[in-house]
């Protein structure tokens, strides 16, 4: 087999080196399943990235239609109740992988030279999903996600000196309303997935480019 | 394709059909696959959805039989609710219902066929008139005079427990 079928897209895209240098690499003794939860935090990602956007097919970011628009999703579109279900458990996969990640990363002192920057940029990714929970969880717009948000929000207001313009600029404007509805509507959909794809970009590329860090020895 | 792989790097038994790297690549990919395409399938059939979608009416009740007259059109309004999704809004309208042999009736479009102007039923000389163009029509609905190109719109209903309900789609013209 000296010439694979592959032969003319990889002589124009060269994607059988760049896949390759993505997919065999080498990797130290002892590497297991703590070293998979980043890539199974990227598959919630990726599946919640699509779940999300054909949910938004059928929502409606306004009190007066968001929940029956996530009624409408739930009982009447054709797989709309299964892929909102998928959306819905993925988010709090991710959630957890993401926290198993920073953890083993931290156990085994994975952070260190020369991978500082590689735990910043996951320390923001951690950052920007638990935003895109907090947000998300707003949007069915029933009785839980209203008090949550009222509950999160005032948390934020109890932060010194600058906790009440915190919670006002979340909330945009002095109650949770139709305001806070397309604030956290817009930051869950256009502003924090563009966000964490540029950081997760980097942060996986960084990975690839310095290899997976040695587990320390015992 | 060969199944013996000669350019693998690695050590290779001659002989063996399919080398072990190679076959985890293809357990992997084929996994991958699945899961794939479980996902898609339903994203696509999501998307899709409308194509095969029922759009089932509403039906509003707008008056009792023994409300319409024989021989004698009467005209009718009502709130017709209209389902957009997971919206419901609500269209005032109206409908002339004739009662022709008591127990016959039709729901008649209220908009002249000619340019949507609103006739109303000439008592005496026993046809619909348009003030519009001079359009004229009959009980059956069928045009006697003017520009109108073709007889009344008419209207889809049932009647149940001597209520008529009217579901606001058109379903022919004329008699
Ligand atoms: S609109 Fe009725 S005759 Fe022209």
């Amino acid at each position: 087999m000296a010439k694979p079928e592959t032969g003319w897209l990889d002589e124009r895209l060269g994607s059988k080196q760049l896949l390759g240098s993505f997919l065999y690499r080498k990797v130290p003794k002892g590497v297991g399943w703590w070293q998979t939860m980043g890539s199974a935090t990227l598959v919630a990602f990726i599946l919640l990235l699509f779940t999300g956007a054909f949910l938004m097919f059928n929502y409606s970011p306004s009190p007066d239609h968001a929940y029956d628009s996530i009624q409408y999703i739930t009982n009447v579109v054709q797989f709309g109740g299964l892929i909102r279900s998928i959306h819905f458990w993925s988010s709090s996969a991710m959630v957890v992988l993401v926290g198993l990640h920073g953890l083993r990363t931290f156990f085994m002192a994975a952070y260190k030279y020369p991978r500082e920057v590689t735990w910043l940029i996951g320390t923001l990714l951690f950052l920007l999903v638990m935003g895109s929970s907090f947000t998300g969880y707003l949007l069915p717009w029933d009785q839980k996600a209203y008090w949550a948000t009222n509950v999160g929000t005032g948390i934020a207001g109890q932060a010194p000196l600058l906790g009440p313009w915190i919670q006002e600029i979340l909330i945009g404007g002095a109650t949770i309303g139709a305001q806070t509805l397309t604030r956290f509507f817009t930051l869950h959909v256009a502003i924090i997935p563009p966000l964490i794809i540029l950081l997760a970009g980097i942060h996986i590329f960084m990975v690839v480019r310095q290899g997976i860090s040695a587990p320390p020895k015992k | 394709m060969s199944f013996y792989r000669k350019d693998e790097p690695g050590e290779e038994p001659a002989g063996e059909p399919v080398s072990r790297k190679r076959f985890l690549a293809y357990l992997v990919g084929g996994i991958s696959g699945v899961i794939a395409a479980t996902v898609a399938t339903p994203l696509v059939g999501y998307f899709l959805s409308p194509l095969w979608r029922k759009h089932p009416p509403i039906f509003t009740p707008v008056a009792r039989v023994e409300e319409i007259p024989v021989g004698e059109p009467t005209f009718i309004t009502y709130e017709q609710r209209v389902r957009d999704g997971w919206y419901i809004s609500t269209l005032s309208k109206g409908a002339w219902i004739v009662n022709k042999n008591n127990g016959e009736f039709i729901v008649y479009d209220p908009r002249c066929t000619h340019l949507n102007c609103p006739y109303y039923w000439d008592r005496d000389k026993g046809m619909f008139q348009c003030p519009c163009h001079d359009g004229k029509f009959d009980m059956d609905g069928n045009v006697i005079g003017g520009p109108p190109p073709r007889p009344l719109d008419r209207l889809e209903f049932t009647i149940e427990k001597g209520s008529i309900l009217v579901s606001g789609q058109t379903v022919g013209e004329g008699a």
